[in-house]
């Protein structure tokens, strides 16, 4: 439709004709969409990233093209749709697709992922206009028809119980200051587990596996969370070496720290290079389901509790040659000293030491030092002996002076796998200990 | 290393037991068994010569070299006392050899001081340098499998790997300076450390990890991979590649570090913090501010100045953005002189930003986004209401109340945490308490969000309950009590997440109103051979927001294992899981099981036979697909001793056969049944050079 400036009787009644036939045209072009979304809403955490998976239906010789946030909508004249308002964007992705695939019978499953700055600029321009943004994804014909945007709701929160369970943020590491660790053969592992950040709540189930020495390595499809993957993908992914399974309940927290399984279940008797994975399952989640049907595909609705933008890291670890032996050992892998309390003021004599083993070492050594790191007591215990008694003159050694006391784990090769945080006292002479 | 372990309790048993009783009672008298004038080797098996076997009358025997108490590194064996071959040398220098024989009650009488010099090499107490190399090949010789769309990347390979490393260690007069470098290598690109990043572009040799570390008392230097941060709010624990240093005066500590702004690996940027965009600086000053009593009070204060690019670390994955923050934060640790009242205290304000980088549009055409400076802090208070006077003592009891308050600012963010969550604050008030081996936890939590309350997002409450209750049985009944009686520990935890009030743009059954209940009942039990554990888990997920009140999740999960050492090279292991999920709103039903069972046979020190099965089905109810999959595994290896030194377990090679099979079936009602099966024969050959 076209409108002769020239023509008209006023500037008033021209703006007013131009408004009416360009809402017409927007009608008439909409009325002729064809690519529908499931779900059409979802709720965004504004604090940080959220990834939502989404159907799209009905694509008939269309592509995918790029995918905006924005604060507001506008006509996609003369294309399909409505786009971007371009005064109110948020962020744009590329062309790439990323974890995202054209699955079968028209459909498209999009997994999008909101990063935290677009959340951030979401929060921002919450306090003076209407809070809900935009996701809108443009696909483009193969056949030269136009431009076709499709626009999903975000709705912002906190990241709580409305949001769909979806893992932004995963580590994994073993409990060792290292990127890539080094162990002996034969040698056990010091414990590992994941960290995952994540939004929404549910469970988290899936399987901890391992890749040996000459076995194919998984591809980067393989290292997605089920619920990332296409229906058509989902049960495809190449399995390994099972170590355990886990099936864990996600309370809407937004962090939690997966532990590994036993690392005496960890392979470690042959030399070469492992990989572990943490395979995430799909698991019931009302706030991620996705509906292919309601897109105007096929097929049953879809879980995708554990969605992730992303490929999973695989954990490594080195059997036979080198040595993570300067490295220093964390968290539960450590000795924890347990008696003398800290602090604690103790009568002469005969002092009992206490302390939880660190499950990797074959001797502790208990180090006991004056504040100027003088050595007053060391002594080494065996595996299976978690205490030690001193002999009674280390009250005389220490001369009244406070003391410091950690436990110190060792390996066969006599290498260090963990040390225990500081513990003070002192002796209080004729005083019976004060705990 | 049940082995090895077994075998050092064995044997350290047999030097801490009284010895046997005698008929004749003579004075034990001690001759060295080396040449007390001459110099040994640190890792020479010094042994000291009786006159006759101990008794229970000498009392237990303890060996001191120096200040230390060597008594566990040494044996007994019959009238002689000699080091054990450990892998813990003797301390260089010139030290005394003492040999105690200590009573029952604890009298302490010396038996013999024999001189004691243990060589050190160019005047260093202890000087090593331990290289490592080895060479691995390993491959696919034979693989089979149907349909063919099952098909493998690659069906039959071979790739070479190389695993280079070197450790050092000096130690002279108070320093030290100590090293280690791992270096991987390998012909196929898709494993190289950097594949991930780099694709094609990953070289095939590449840095792992490295560690420089130089003590020298009262400062520390450290170079290479390392972990750094204690501050909840700006930086802490964090992994990463970077120089630091440490200098300790008095009762006060001066730490700085520059690290690169991600967890790194590889010959790139070998320092770490040499990319000004993607790097962090920090400093921490420490300070007793009591220095005669240690840990009365504890102050430090940290600077925080980073950048950093899109993209994760090694072992990471997230969704990232260009940012860069500078903050500043206090942390308080502090308590009374009885320990009975602890506090622990941390704010910071981080002033932070997302710089322009291109990544989502260019930035001219984004909605702009200010740089902003927003505060954290937390206070932990901790109270002992009661507290045991002997906290060994069976009957003991203790009670333990702590108080908790934290509050983060909308959009805080430190660019070195991928944590914590911003805007929100939590309360909470908890009670840790037991009496004997009984402990037991009870937790209450309240938080909320959208602190500033803005309008159209939504403001949610949230309240949490825990309990955990936890008793070792064996403890509980005494010393006397058989050691298999289980540990039996269980855990409750509820939590309500409710909206407060409407939120514009929210429709009314999307504002959430959600109890969770999460229960777990943990029993395990270990003897002298084997160990078994059996745990079960419930959730419920009770939505009660309009027109959701249906949508509820049921989770059931039972899990049992069992680990059995029949003999001391023969391993075995079995568990089994059921997962039941309920989805209440469809009245669906989906059941996961699984079975596994491990096996491993040492027929003697330098073959390995391994095997492994696992089998997963899950079915759902009404029935709509039934999916399994199995796996099987065969591994055979064998040690060869190295022909230049056939008492060395680190050198020499290893030759492997491993035969997988694996089959997956998918019988579904709504689609074709699919079937996939594969079976793989792998082998592998490792040379180990030193």
């Amino acid at each position: 439709m076209r409108v002769d400036w020239r023509r008209s009787t006023s500037l008033p009644f021209t703006v007013a004709i131009l408004v009416t036939a360009s809402l017409l045209v927007t009608d008439a072009r909409s009325a002729i969409a064809q690519i529908r979304v499931n779900p059409t809403g979802a709720a965004i955490n504004v604090q940080g990233a959220t990834t939502v998976f989404l159907t799209f239906g009905g694509l008939r010789n269309q592509v995918p093209a790029e995918a905006s946030w924005c604060g507001e909508l506008m006509p996609a004249t003369p294309d399909l749709g409505v786009k971007c308002d371009p005064r109110s964007l948020f962020g744009q992705l590329p062309a790439g697709l990323g974890p995202s695939r054209l699955g079968s019978a028209g459909t498209f499953s999009d997994i999008m992922s909101v990063p935290p700055s677009v959340a951030r600029r979401a929060y921002l321009a919450a306090g003076s206009e209407p809070a809900t943004f935009f996701y809108v994804r443009r696909f483009v014909s193969t056949t030269g028809g136009p431009d076709e945007y499709v626009a999903v709701t975000c709705r912002p929160t906190g990241g709580g119980a409305r949001s769909p369970l979806s893992l932004t943020a995963v580590t994994i590491t073993f409990d060792v200051e290292t990127p890539v660790l080094h162990i002996a053969s034969g040698e056990v592992p010091p414990r590992f587990g994941a960290t995952l950040n994540y939004t929404g709540t549910g469970r988290l189930k899936g399987r901890w596996e391992v890749v040996r020495p000459g076995e194919p390595l998984p591809d980067t499809r393989d290292l997605l969370t089920e619920a990332t993957l296409t229906p058509e993908e989902r049960g495809t992914q190449r399995r390994y070496g099972e170590l355990a399974r886990f099936n864990v309940f996600l309370p809407p927290a937004g962090r939690v720290t997966l532990p590994g399984p036993d690392p005496e279940a960890l392979p470690t008797s042959l030399a070469g290079t492992y990989l572990i994975l943490l395979r995430v399952e799909a698991s019931d989640d009302k706030e991620g389901d996705s509906n292919p049907v309601a897109a105007g595909g096929s097929g049953g609705l879809l879980h995708n509790g554990a969605v992730a933008g992303f490929p999973l890291p695989a954990l490594r670890y080195v059997v036979g040659s080198g040595s993570s032996a300067l490295a220093s050992t964390l968290g539960s892998s450590v000795p924890s000293p347990l008696e003398p309390a800290d602090d604690a003021q103790l009568a002469s004599g005969v002092v009992e030491f206490h302390w939880v083993p660190s499950p990797r070492a074959l001797f502790h050594r208990l180090e006991v030092v004056t504040y100027d790191d003088a050595s007053v007591l060391e002594a080494y215990t065996p595996v299976g002996v978690a205490r030690y008694r001193t002999p009674p003159w280390l009250a005389e050694r220490a001369s009244g002076r406070p003391l410091r006391w950690r436990v110190v784990a060792l390996d066969a090769d006599g290498d260090v796998v963990g040390r225990s945080r500081w513990r003070s006292f002192r002796f209080v002479d004729g005083q019976p200990p004060a705990s | 290393m049940f082995a090895t372990r077994r075998a050092a309790l064995v044997a350290v048993a047999l030097l801490l037991a009284p010895a046997r009783p005698a008929a004749a009672q003579e004075p034990l008298t001690v001759t060295p068994g080396f040449d007390p004038t001459s110099w040994v080797g640190r890792s020479e098996r010094v042994e000291l010569r009786l006159n006759r076997p101990p008794t229970d009358a000498d009392g237990r025997l303890a060996v001191f070299i120096g200040g230390i108490d060597a008594t566990a590194l040494f044996e007994i064996r019959g009238e002689v006392v000699r080091k054990r071959a450990t892998g813990i040398d003797l301390p260089a220098g010139e030290s005394e050899l003492t040999l105690y024989a200590v009573s029952a009650d604890e009298q302490w009488a010396v038996l013999s001081r024999t001189p004691l010099r243990v060589r050190a090499w160019a005047g260093f107490e202890e000087a090593t340098l331990e290289p490592h190399a080895a060479v691995n090949n390993k491959g696919q010789v034979a693989e089979g499998h149907a349909p063919e769309s099952n098909r493998p990347a690659r069906e039959r390979f071979q790739d070479i790997a190389v695993n280079l490393g070197l450790r050092s260690t000096h130690r002279r007069d108070g320093w030290s300076v100590r090293s280690q470098w791992n270096i991987l290598g390998t012909s196929n690109r898709q494993e190289t450390l950097r594949f991930g990043e780099l694709q094609n572009e990953a070289p095939k040799l590449d840095l792992a990890d490295y560690l420089i570390a130089v003590d020298g008392g009262r400062f520390e230097v450290t170079l290479g991979h390392h972990t750094f941060g204690s501050n909840r709010f700006l930086l802490n624990a964090m992994p990463s590649r970077g120089v630091a240093g440490a200098l300790r005066v008095g009762a006060t500590r001066l730490a700085v570090a520059a690290l690169n702004g991600t967890s790194i690996v590889g010959w790139t940027n070998p320092l770490g913090p040499t990319r000004p965009d993607h790097r962090l600086l920090t400093s921490t000053l420490g300070l007793e501010v009591v220095p005669s009593r240690p840990g009365l009070v504890q102050i430090e204060a940290m600077l925080l100045s980073g950048s950093v690019q899109p993209g994760t670390g090694f072992n990471q994955a997230a969704i990232t953005d260009a940012e860069r923050s500078r903050g500043a934060g206090f942390r308080l640790l502090a308590q009374d002189p009885r320990q009975r009242l602890r506090v622990e205290a941390a704010f910071a304000r981080s002033r932070f930003v997302n710089p322009p980088n291109g990544r989502l549009g260019a930035d001219s055409l984004l909605t702009p986004l200010p740089t902003l400076s927003r505060n954290a802090h937390h206070v932990d208070l901790t109270l002992d209401v009661l507290r045991s006077v002997r906290p060994s003592h069976a009957g003991s009891s203790r009670l333990a109340l702590t108080l908790r308050h934290e509050r983060i600012a909308p959009l805080y963010r430190s660019v070195a945490l991928q944590a914590p969550r911003a805007d929100i604050e939590q309360n909470a008030i908890e009670l840790n308490g037991g009496v004997g081996a009984l402990s037991a936890q009870l937790g209450l939590g309240r938080a909320s969000d959208n602190l500033d309350d803005v309008i159209g997002i939504l403001k949610t409450r949230t309240r949490v309950t825990n309990a955990s209750i936890a008793l070792p049985v064996a403890a509980a009944f005494g010393a006397g009590a058989p050691a298999w009686l289980p540990m039996v520990s269980w855990g409750l935890s509820r939590t309500h997440q409710f909206a407060d009030g409407a939120a514009e743009g929210f429709p009314a059954h999307f504002l959430p109103d959600q109890v969770a209940v999460n229960q777990t009942l943990t029993v395990q039990m270990t003897g002298p051979v084997w160990r078994a554990g059996a745990q079960l888990n419930r959730s419920k997920q009770d939505n009660r927001q309009r027109d959701r009140a249906a949508a509820d999740l049921v989770n059931e999960v039972v899990t049992v294992s069992v680990d059995i050492t029949p003999k001391p090279r023969i391993d075995l292991s079995a568990d089994a899981a059921v997962e039941r999920a309920e989805n209440r709103e469809f009245d669906q039903r989906t059941t996961t099981r699984r079975i596994g069972a491990h096996g491993t046979w040492r027929p003697n020190g330098s073959t390995v036979l391994g095997s492994g099965f696992t089998r997963t089905s899950m079915t759902d109810s009404p029935r709509t697909s039934r999916m399994t999959n199995t796996e099987l595994r065969f591994e055979l290896s064998q040690r060869v001793a190295s022909p230049l030194n056939r008492a060395s377990r680190a050198q020499g090679g290893q030759v492997f056969v491993r035969y997988t099979r694996t089959v997956g079936t998918n019988a579904s009602l709504l689609g074709p049944n699919d079937e996939r099966r594969s079976w793989a024969l792998q082998t592998g050959v490792t040379l180990t050079l030193f």
